[in-house]
Parts: structure tokens; C-alpha cells; sequence
């Protein structure tokens, strides 16, 4: 791993957790690889796709372009957690309205998504996800997803509602 | 590859002395460059960001003064820039996605050799002057074209023979001014052509970035557009001689021309131009 | 609970069911190949690629990889036990260079090591001698009489060594009949390569069993075809390999030809240890193929009326430096070339031609997406020229009943796309453009398009299900490729459906090839139709069972169990004349509102209404979702994608670079209506829509760019500097359509 010694600490959904590879690595490799959470994707690596996207202090950011200790201290969220409720307020309205196929893209999407304001027009959610590249859905299903998060109940039957 | 962080311009300068130390910032061209294009890893990453001279953006009366960390997302949202700098904001909030928005610098736009320099060419519009910083007390000022040379060879911030970083760039206030792109879409591209424009006095200055090696000031193209003559002509002539002291880029067929005109007659209305010919 | 009693299963089909497995993509739980770490002691492998698309590989020298720490094997052709050969259709390309580089996509040799660090370190460490060889660039060279040949290596004959395949039909005397038309309208288009931009670039692990048999874990739409491909590498029986699917991150053809599998195997078989490899996105960009580069050439004639009696065309597709399945989208692309509508004569001649350049491959549309283009914008250019409107010369040119397609091939059901034009009429009309505000024009257009169902041209078209009842619970084993189209929910819906079950109480397997029986390609719009109609055939037989053994089903103790395969009906390949050459089609009609700048010739999107006709909407948010994928895929199509490559070799190495369209660029309104007709070849009716969807859109938006501008666009996409080009253009001499006075 070629670590220059030095640990990082931050706080992972949660929890605070130790990465004592190289400082210098990327947050992603360190998520995926040391710390074997792989629902940040790797879709790219040059911060064209957004797959990678994970929160940092609660704003959204590339893993692929953020050596770890960048995030020593902080908080660092990913699609795994489970104590973020604007994320999860996004990912079931994610499954209420299917905004998702192949669902690459779907981690980084949910919580850029999450960081959107409630009440935020369509043209402004499409400029906030405008560095998630998705190539199934058109994204309007991920736009209508994103309004209703923002409308606030989750619960609340869908269009299309209904589950298995 | 080690990494650290560094407070002050002294402690960058000092760093840079180490072997294979590069000055880091935003990281988004470093990190694509070590990833995409394989580039040899630096030994050393030397984090600026808490470098406080290099933050914030101020007024200092007849200018802006722009930190060189200051961010593209900061620069899109900023009421200063809005006001007096809008060819800054708008290639600012042109630039790349939100989350690269938050981490690109305007250091970063200049220094790095860049297919589409966009932050850089606006501030060539507002005839910006680039502040570099030689040694802890010692600051160099560059016009932005020559920053941009120097830039483009590698000579600021890393490699060169011997230490500079940028620290800010001042922008002379400029009321009337925009900065327009086409890309290979309507979002996060890189732009394909690029035109800043800025009127002062009725005397349009015009920048073009795409069909050379680095952006420009078309001189005749900013007369023309003064004067509310056709531009073709002098676009193609402007280009013509910025190609032949650059060495490099092709002479556009008319339709390009065409469309090169109608972006800078585009940015120019948006700048509070005149309404010119067609 | 027990079956019968759950009527809300009878109602599965038609129902917005969530997507299976949709929790774990919301969760990032989903395990894509890359998210395999591999088992301890797994080795990692990184290709060497040549710089130039077009050398002699004179010399590879590993020694220097093998110095590299970690690195423990580098593989060439030497070492391939078998074939080094594979290909879809034709095995025709090299598993590892053996002498030549005949594309980007070569492999010349692979690094094995024990960490990924070292084997990305020993590829770049391995030297590779060239000597560059003159390629093959530009399509329309292809043929010169001194083109480079780009293919020695195959057999000779009389015809140009660059000529892989070629089709030529008649029908009726063009010649009179053109000389009869009112109005002749002639037209050449160009479209160029298209990376697929699936979001999930390659990666596979392959472990060795105790049995001695490989597994390999991947993504890919049609594992069965790999494991065969790669056996004939490896020399060995089919049998040895296995593949487990993981997640599928989105396909569109793009992982229809093998792409790491062989290696993979390969590796893992000569090194006796599990192989990961991940590919990165630029490598990902060249290893796989690209939609195929259309040169389209039209002369259409038709009578005052707009009635069309003569067509002639050209058809030049650069093949790249492979085979893939070109020789079949030659054949799908001329049999769509006149689309649905009547000609009183036609004359086509199709040429596939092998260049140095990237290998084509299948891409959402199969040769349908270009010809569609250019044979709809050729309809409404008829229509403009005789003052027209579109969508009534469609309807005139229309025939109804079961006829002949100008190709020849047999059809019936051509009034689903008068259903489409008439759902879209209705649509679309009651809203209308704003005026022209200073340099942005408005316009509408309008386009239909038929696509496909099935492979066709006498191909043994099949899907085989394995339903297996026991408990009230059924459990449907079928190897249908899930590639984020839903087609493993579709099926839990037919078999609850058909079994009197609750989606819960059904489970697909589809994932393993050792226990789900082969479905065939997830491809060609099939899958709904073909694994739909296998899996609908075993529940039945199931239900036949029981109701012979005469024991209620809520008693039912032991499985019953049941195989079926379907197979769409039988096709005929154009070598044996006319005939049904393709089984079922499926219709569209789109409607595009476009903004033009024309002075910047920036066009921006307002809406389209895609009208679909689905026979039988299976689950209507999958459909939805099919269907605004497949709009905004045509957007990007018709205006922003491209893929420049400079001698052979990429430019690209990105998606922005791609031009993949953002949420920035994607149509804000897009209106999905669905037709249901109730007669495609599928259970209760469907029909495959995956690729119908992104059709239509594309000449709709040209149309809609010509009704705002003035210009017709024939050169994809339709950039701003085309778009001004043209705009130059007409500015400086008369459109050429022609008139016979």
C-alpha cells in the first residue's frame, strides 16, 4: 500500500474509522478497497461521471479527486449510511418512482440529491446533478424522484405507487 | 506520494524546495492527471488551502482582489463579482459541475496547462493582473496573458527553477461584461469556443479561446464590435495573427467564423453592447 | 399463502411492481464485478495495448514487466491453449495480437500480478516493437482501388479485400418511375461512431472450482455466447466454464461482444488461481466496439400526392477492423431502410466495409437508429417540397394488412405505427410554439420508426425456462440478462400472472449459467418477447401438470416442475429471397419542440412526446423508464455525441468528450404514451420496445430543427457548427430538392 506512516481518522456514517494507507490516497480506494464499502462507484476517475460522489461535512464530493487527508476529521457520509435523513428521505422516493435501472449511477446520484433544497425548481435540480452522468433513465424519473424528497413525505403513495 | 499542508506562502515556497513536492489546491486537474493520464506521481502533495493570504475576495476600491483559492462556486456566487466582474462569474459558474465548482481555484485555472482555461480567459477580458508570490514578502505582478505563458510552460506554482505560487489576481472593476461558451453539450463541457467580452467607454474589448493554443485579445474584433461593424472579417484576421505569433491552431472555415461571431455578438448583448449589424 | 387464494397475482402484469433487486441499488448493495474483491490470493491482471491502431507487432518484451515487483506472468499469444480467436458472429479477432494490430481494441499481451498496483506498473513496463502499417480512416476510401488492406488475413476473392459484406435488391423499374415523379428529393447522411457510455465500465474475477471447472464473475448480455467463445480459446469443452452474472451496469448493446471474459478465463487457467481485472474508463472507451458509421444515400421520388414511387439508395457502413455482427446489421439496416412505407420501386445497394478504425458493434437501434434518420428525414422533405403535412404523407405511404416491406421482407400489423401517428397527433396537438423571440427560432417535428423484435434472418431464435412450483412459491430459472432494462421483475410478473402467484412468492434465477437454461442474447428488443413467452410456456405446462394429477395447487406438497422453450417464428436469411426475414416489429412515432439559436446554432430540446407501442405495457415504470432513456439517447444522438479518432486511435478518453448528454441537456418535458394494441409476439400481447424507444427521436428533432431554421440536417449530430454551416450554406444557394416539370 505503500503508506507513508501516517493514519487518517475520520468519521464514516457514523463511525470513526482509521485508514492507514497512503494520505495521499483517494478517498474512494480507501472506502472501497481498505474499508470494503463499495457502494461509491468507480465510473471514471476524473470526476466526469459522479458515481463516486459521497458528502463531506454534508456537501457533496468526488472521492475520485480527494486524497484521504483531505477528510482527516470530518464526516464523511456514503450510501451506506443510515442516519442521514434527507438521504433516506431520497432513496425511498427513489424506489417509489423506479428512478433507477442499472443503478451505477443511483449511490452518487441519492446523496447529491440528498443536498438539494426542498422546493428547488427542475431547472435547478438538473443543475445539481448536472455532474451525475446517468445513461439509463433520461433523469426524469431521478427529477421526479428529487421532487418528491422534497415534498417532504415519503411515505405518500406514489404516481406509480405500489411494491411487490 | 506524501502529503501536507501548509499555512502560510513562506511554508509553501520552503516546500517546494523539497524534491518532487507540487503545490495541490483543488487537486481537479492533479488528481485527473495522476489517475487519467498516468502521470508520474509527484512525491509530494503540498496542500495551500489554508493559506489565508490566498483566500476571499475584497474590494479594494477601483478593483476586485480574488484570492487564488477562491473557488469557481464561490467566484458564481459572489454579489462583488456579480456586480463588477460578471465575465468572471459566468465563466465561473460555466465551469465543469457543482462539485467540481467546489473545489476548482482560480490559482488552479491559470497555473495548470488547460485545454479551456475558461476562468483564466475571463479574467483576460477584465484585463486582470495575476499576483505571484517569489518569496514570503516578495509578490510579482503579471499581466494575465503572460501568466498564462508561464502557466502553460509549468513555471508557476511547481517545477519551475525557482519557487512562485500565485496568490491572487486583481480585476479592475468593470460594470459591463460576460463571458459565453460553446461545449460539447449544454453542461459540464469543456468549451469548444469560448468568447469574453467586456465595454468600457463604449470601447469593446474581446477575448477568443478554441481555435488557438490559448486564449487571446482580438483587437480588431473588439473595435469592430465598438464600431457595430461586421465581424467575420476581423475574426478571421484577429485569429490569423494570433495564430502566427503562437505557431499553432488553423485558420476556421466561414462557417465557423459565422459562429464565432455570433457567440461574441451573443456576449456582447449580454455584456450591454450595442445592438450591432447582422 | 397459498395461490389461488391471492387474486392480486392474477393482476401482476400491467402493474408498476418495484423493480427486483431496486433496494440494493438504493443502498449501493448491489455487487457490480468491480465491488468483488476476490478471494485471498487472487491475482490481478492490466492489459498491454499498442499505441497505433494499424502496426506489425514485430516484438514483445516482457522482461522488463517481469522485473516489476508483485508481477508474476505476462501472457501472449504463445500461450493460448486453442483458437486465438473469437468474435460474436465470426471469430475473427485475436484473444492476444499474435503479429499485428488491426485495432484500437487489440490486446497485445497481459500482466498478471499480485496486487493491481504492480500489474498496471508491468503493463506499462512491457516494451512493444511496431512498425506502424498503413490504415484504412475514412469509409468512403475503403474501396479505392489502392486502399490499404486492412484485413490480409482473410480469404480473397474477386471482390475488394475491404469489402467484408454486401447486398444489393431491386424492385419494380426505378428508372421510370423516377422519371414519372412529381418531385425527387435526394439526400446523403452521415452518422458517425457512438460510444455506448454504460455507467459501469468492465470488470470480471475468474476462480477455479475444485472440480477444475472456471468461474467467472461478470456482466454481460448473453453469458452462454462468452463461455462458448472462450472454450474454442481455451480448447477445451464448454462445460469447464460457468458464468455468474453480477449487477449489469447498463449495457446498450456494448457488452454483447466479449470483452475481458476470454482473458480472464485465460488467466485464470494458466495461472491456476482466481484472476481479477477491473478496466478503467479509458480503457473501457477502447476496448469495446462503437455504433457503426452510416454513409446513406437517398433518391426518392413521389407523384403530386405525395405518394412515393421510386427510391434508390446507397448504403456504406464502416466496419471497423472486426466482424462482430456487421454482417447482420447490414441485413437489419436494409431491411429497415425504407422504413413501413410503400414504394412503388426500390433499388438499394448495401456495402459493409472493414476499415482500421474502431470495431462496430450492436448499439441500441441495430443499423435501425441510422437509416431511420435518413429515410425519415427524406419523408418530410417530400412532404415539405409538395407542401405537405409529415405525418399524412406517412399515413398515405402506409399500407395496412399483411404486405411487404420495400425490402422485401413479409409483415403484417403496419397499422401500429398509423396507432402511433394518430396517439401522437393527438398528443401534441392543443399546445404550440412561441413566436420567434430575436435569434431563436421554434419548430416541431415529426417521426416515425419501426425496430425489430428478434434476431430473424433464419436464426434459431430461443429462450428456455425452468419453472418449478412447490409450496406456493414458484421458482423461474432462465438466463435472461437483467441490464438495468427490469426484464427479471417482467418475469416474476408473467410467472405470477400466469401461476395465480404475489410477485413475492415468485424468484428468478437468471444469474448462473449451471442452473438457468440459456435465454439468448439480452439484445435485438427480445427479451420480453422471448424469455416472456419461454416462462409463460413452463408455468402453463406446470398448471397442465397439476391439473392432471388432479390435486389442488393449495395441497401441493411436492414440485412439480417444468422446462419450455420458445422460439420466435421461423425466419428466412436474405440469401433465400424474399420471405419473413425479421419475426415482429415494434412502432413509435415521436414529436420534437427544438429551440434554435441561430446564431449560435445551439438547439436546445423543449419536449417530445414518444409515442410507443408496447403490444401489452408489462410494467408501466419500466416502460416509462425505457422510454425516457431511450428519448434522451436519441437527443444525445441526434445533437451532441460524437467519438473523433485520429488514425484509428480514439481521441477521446472521457464521457464529457463523448458528449453523453447531462440532466442539463435532457429534454425537460417528456411526455410517454404508451399504445397497447394487445398483438406483439410476447405474453398477452407485448412487444420489445428497448430500442424503438430512442428511434423516432432522432429525425424528429432534425425535422423540428429544419420547421425552426429552414435547414435539414444531414450529418449527425447536429452541432452548432453544422447547424451554422448549413445556415451558411442556405443563405448561399437553393435547397436541393428538384422537381420534374
Amino acid at each position: 500500500m505503500n503508506g507513508d506512516g501516517v493514519v487518517i481518522e475520520f468519521t464514516l456514517n457514523g463511525k470513526q474509522v482509521r485508514s492507514p494507507g497512503s494520505s495521499a490516497r483517494r478517498v474512494l480506494d480507501v472506502l472501497r478497497h481498505e474499508l470494503g464499502l463499495t457502494g461509491t462507484k468507480d465510473g471514471c476517475g476524473v470526476g466526469e461521471c459522479g458515481a463516486c460522489a459521497i458528502l463531506v461535512d454534508g456537501e457533496p464530493r468526488l472521492s475520485c479527486l480527494l486524497p484521504v487527508a483531505e477528510v482527516a476529521g470530518l464526516t464523511v457520509t456514503t450510501i451506506e449510511s443510515t442516519d442521514d435523513e434527507a438521504v433516506e428521505r431520497v432513496r425511498s422516493a427513489f424506489l417509489q418512482e423506479g428512478a433507477f435501472q442499472c443503478g451505477f449511477c443511483t449511490p452518487g446520484m441519492i446523496l447529491v440529491a440528498s443536498r438539494i433544497p426542498a422546493g428547488a425548481s427542475d431547472d435547478e435540480v438538473r443543475a445539481a446533478i448536472s455532474g451525475n452522468l446517468c445513461r439509463c433513465s433520461g433523469y426524469a424519473g431521478i427529477i421526479r424522484a428529487v421532487r418528491r424528497a422534497g415534498a417532504g413525505d415519503p411515505d405518500a403513495p406514489g404516481e406509480h405507487g405500489g411494491s411487490a | 506520494m506524501r502529503y501536507s499542508r501548509v499555512s502560510s506562502v513562506g511554508e509553501a515556497l520552503t516546500a517546494m524546495e523539497r524534491p518532487g513536492a507540487i503545490l495541490y489546491a483543488g487537486g481537479t486537474d492533479l488528481m485527473v492527471a495522476l489517475t487519467r493520464d498516468r502521470a508520474p506521481s509527484p512525491g509530494e502533495l503540498v496542500d495551500i488551502k489554508g493559506v489565508q493570504a490566498a483566500r476571499g475576495i475584497r474590494d479594494d476600491g477601483a478593483r476586485l482582489r480574488v484570492g487564488a483559492l477562491v473557488t469557481a462556486a464561490e467566484l458564481a456566487n459572489d454579489p462583488l463579482v456579480s456586480s463588477f466582474a460578471s465575465a468572471l462569474r459566468d465563466a465561473a459558474a460555466a465551469t465543469a459541475a457543482p462539485m467540481l465548482q467546489a473545489r476548482a481555484t482560480v490559482g488552479g485555472n491559470i497555473a495548470t496547462p488547460h485545454p479551456a482555461p475558461d476562468v483564466a480567459a475571463s479574467l483576460l477580458t477584465l484585463s486582470a493582473t495575476v499576483c505571484v508570490a517569489t518569496g514570503p514578502d516578495a509578490v510579482e505582478r503579471l499581466a494575465v496573458e503572460d501568466a498564462l505563458i508561464r502557466g502553460g510552460l509549468g513555471r508557476l506554482e511547481s517545477g519551475g527553477a525557482s519557487p512562485a505560487m500565485i496568490l491572487a489576481v486583481e480585476v479592475p472593476k468593470a460594470t459591463r461584461s460576460a463571458f459565453g461558451k460553446l461545449g460539447t453539450r449544454g453542461a459540464f463541457s469543456r468549451s469548444t469556443l469560448a468568447a469574453g467580452v467586456s465595454i468600457l467607454d463604449d470601447a469593446c474589448r474581446v477575448v477568443l479561446c478554441g481555435d488557438t493554443a490559448r486564449p487571446f485579445v482580438a483587437e480588431s474584433v473588439g473595435a469592430a464590435l465598438s464600431r457595430g461593424n461586421h465581424l467575420c472579417d476581423s475574426i478571421a484576421a484577429d485569429l490569423q495573427a494570433a495564430i502566427t505569433s503562437d505557431g499553432s491552431g488553423t485558420v476556421p472555415n466561414r462557417a465557423r467564423l459565422r459562429l464565432i461571431a455570433g457567440l461574441v455578438r451573443a456576449t456582447a448583448e449580454r455584456a450591454g453592447a450595442r445592438e450591432g449589424d447582422r | 399463502m397459498t395461490a389461488s387464494a391471492n387474486p392480486s397475482g392474477r393482476e401482476s402484469v400491467g402493474r408498476p411492481i418495484a423493480r427486483a433487486g431496486g433496494s440494493d441499488k438504493v443502498w449501493g448493495s448491489s455487487t457490480f464485478p468491480a465491488d468483488r474483491p476476490g478471494p485471498s490470493g487472487v491475482l490481478h491482471a492490466a492489459t498491454v495495448r499498442a499505441s497505433l491502431a494499424s502496426a506489425r507487432l514485430l516484438e514483445i518484451d516482457t522482461a522488463p514487466a517481469l522485473a516489476v515487483p508483485g508481477v508474476v506472468r505476462v501472457l501472449t499469444s504463445a500461450d493460448v491453449p486453442g483458437i486465438n480467436r473469437f468474435g460474436l458472429a465470426e471469430a475473427d479477432q485475436p484473444v492476444l495480437a499474435d503479429g499485428w494490430i488491426r485495432g484500437a481494441s487489440d490486446v497485445a499481451a497481459l500482466v498478471i500480478a499480485t496486487d493491481e498496483v504492480a500489474a498496471r506498473a508491468g503493463a506499462r513496463a512491457t516494451r512493444l516493437v511496431l512498425e506502424p502499417l498503413p490504415g484504412v480512416y475514412d469509409v468512403e476510401r475503403a474501396l479505392d482501388p489502392d486502399a490499404p488492406v486492412v484485413r490480409p488475413d482473410r480469404p480473397g476473392g474477386d471482390a475488394h479485400p475491404n469489402l467484408f459484406a454486401s447486398r444489393s435488391l431491386i424492385r419494380g423499374d426505378v428508372d421510370a418511375e423516377m422519371s414519372r415523379a412529381h418531385v425527387i428529393v435526394e439526400g446523403t447522411y452521415r452518422t458517425g461512431h457512438v460510444e455506448h457510455a454504460f455507467l459501469a465500465p468492465e470488470a470480471g474475477l475468474a476462480v477455479p472450482e475444485t472440480d477444475g471447472s472456471l468461474v467467472l464473475h461478470v456482466a454481460t448480455q448473453w453469458p452462454e455466447s462468452d463461455l462458448r467463445q472462450a472454450a474454442a480459446v481455451l480448447g477445451e469443452g464448454v462445460e469447464n466454464f460457468a458464468i455468474v452474472q453480477d449487477t449489469i451496469g447498463g449495457a446498450f448493446g456494448g457488452r454483447e461482444d466479449v470483452s475481458l471474459q476470454i482473458l480472464l478465463l485465460l488467466a485464470a487457467r494458466l495461472c491456476e488461481a482466481p484472476v481479477r481485472m477491473v478496466w478503467d474508463r479509458v480503457e473501457s472507451i477502447r476496448g469495446h466496439g462503437k455504433r457503426h458509421p452510416f454513409v446513406i444515400r437517398h433518391r426518392t421520388g413521389a407523384d403530386a400526392e405525395g405518394r412515393l414511387v421510386a427510391g434508390s439508395l446507397d448504403l456504406l457502413i464502416d466496419v471497423g477492423c472486426y466482424a462482430s455482427t456487421s454482417r447482420q446489421l447490414l441485413d437489419n439496416a436494409l431491411v429497415h431502410a425504407f422504413g413501413p412505407y410503400d414504394f412503388a420501386s426500390v433499388r438499394a445497394a448495401a456495402q459493409a466495409v472493414f476499415t482500421s478504425n474502431p470495431y462496430s458493434c450492436a448499439f441500441r437501434g441495430f443499423g435501425v437508429n441510422q437509416v431511420t434518420f435518413a429515410i425519415e428525414q427524406q419523408l418530410n422533405r417530400v412532404a415539405a417540397e409538395l407542401g405537405l403535412d409529415p405525418a399524412r404523407v406517412r399515413r398515405l405511404n402506409l399500407p395496412t394488412g399483411p404486405g411487404r416491406l420495400a425490402s422485401g421482407c413479409e409483415i403484417s400489423g403496419r397499422e401500429g405505427l398509423e396507432r402511433t401517428l394518430r396517439s401522437a397527433d393527438d398528443a401534441a396537438g392543443g399546445t404550440s410554439l412561441p413566436d420567434a423571440r430575436g435569434t431563436v427560432a421554434y419548430g416541431r417535428g415529426v417521426a416515425s420508426a419501426m425496430k425489430n423484435n428478434g434476431f430473424g434472418f433464419g436464426v434459431d431464435d430461443a429462450a428456455t425456462a425452468e419453472v418449478t412450483l412447490c409450496e406456493g412459491r414458484a421458482r423461474v430459472r432462465i438466463g435472461a440478462a437483467d441490464v438495468g432494462q427490469g426484464i427479471e421483475t417482467v418475469l416474476v410478473q408473467i410467472a405470477a400472472k400466469a401461476l395465480g402467484l404475489a410477485e413475492d412468492e415468485v424468484g428468478v434465477e437468471w444469474r448462473d449459467t449451471r442452473a438457468s437454461p440459456e435465454a439468448g442474447s439480452s439484445s435485438a428488443s427480445r427479451q420480453t418477447v422471448a424469455a416472456g413467452n419461454a416462462v409463460l410456456c413452463a408455468c402453463e405446462k406446470v398448471l397442465e401438470q397439476l391439473s392432471e394429477s388432479g390435486s389442488p395447487r393449495e395441497d401441493q406438497d411436492s414440485a412439480v416442475s417444468a422446462r419450455c422453450t420458445w422460439r420466435f417464428p421461423e425466419t428466412v436469411g436474405m440469401d433465400d429471397g424474399p420471405g419473413v426475414h425479421l419475426a415482429a416489429f415494434g412502432w413509435s412515432t415521436a414529436v420534437a419542440d427544438v429551440a434554435v439559436d441561430t446564431r449560435t446554432g445551439v438547439v436546445r430540446v423543449l419536449r417530445v412526446v414518444n409515442v410507443v407501442d408496447a403490444g401489452r405495457a408489462m410494467n408501466p415504470v419500466l416502460l416509462r423508464g425505457q422510454v425516457e432513456g431511450g428519448t434522451v439517447m436519441g437527443q444525445g444522438y441526434a445533437l451532441l455525441e460524437r467519438f473523433p479518432c485520429r488514425d484509428g486511435m480514439p481521441e477521446v478518453t472521457g464521457l464529457e468528450a463523448c458528449g453523453v448528454p447531462t440532466a442539463v441537456d435532457a429534454v425537460p418535458a417528456i411526455e410517454t404514451v404508451i399504445v397497447e394494441d394487445g398483438d406483439g409476439p410476447g405474453p398477452w400481447g407485448a412487444r420489445g420496445i428497448g430500442e424503438v424507444t430512442m428511434i423516432a427521436v432522432v429525425p424528429a428533432i432534425t425535422a423540428a430543427i429544419h420547421a425552426a431554421c429552414g435547414v435539414w440536417i444531414n450529418e449527425l449530430p447536429a452541432t452548432p457548427e453544422r447547424i451554422i454551416s448549413q445556415l451558411e450554406g442556405r443563405w448561399e444557394r437553393p435547397t436541393s430538392g428538384s422537381r420534374n416539370e
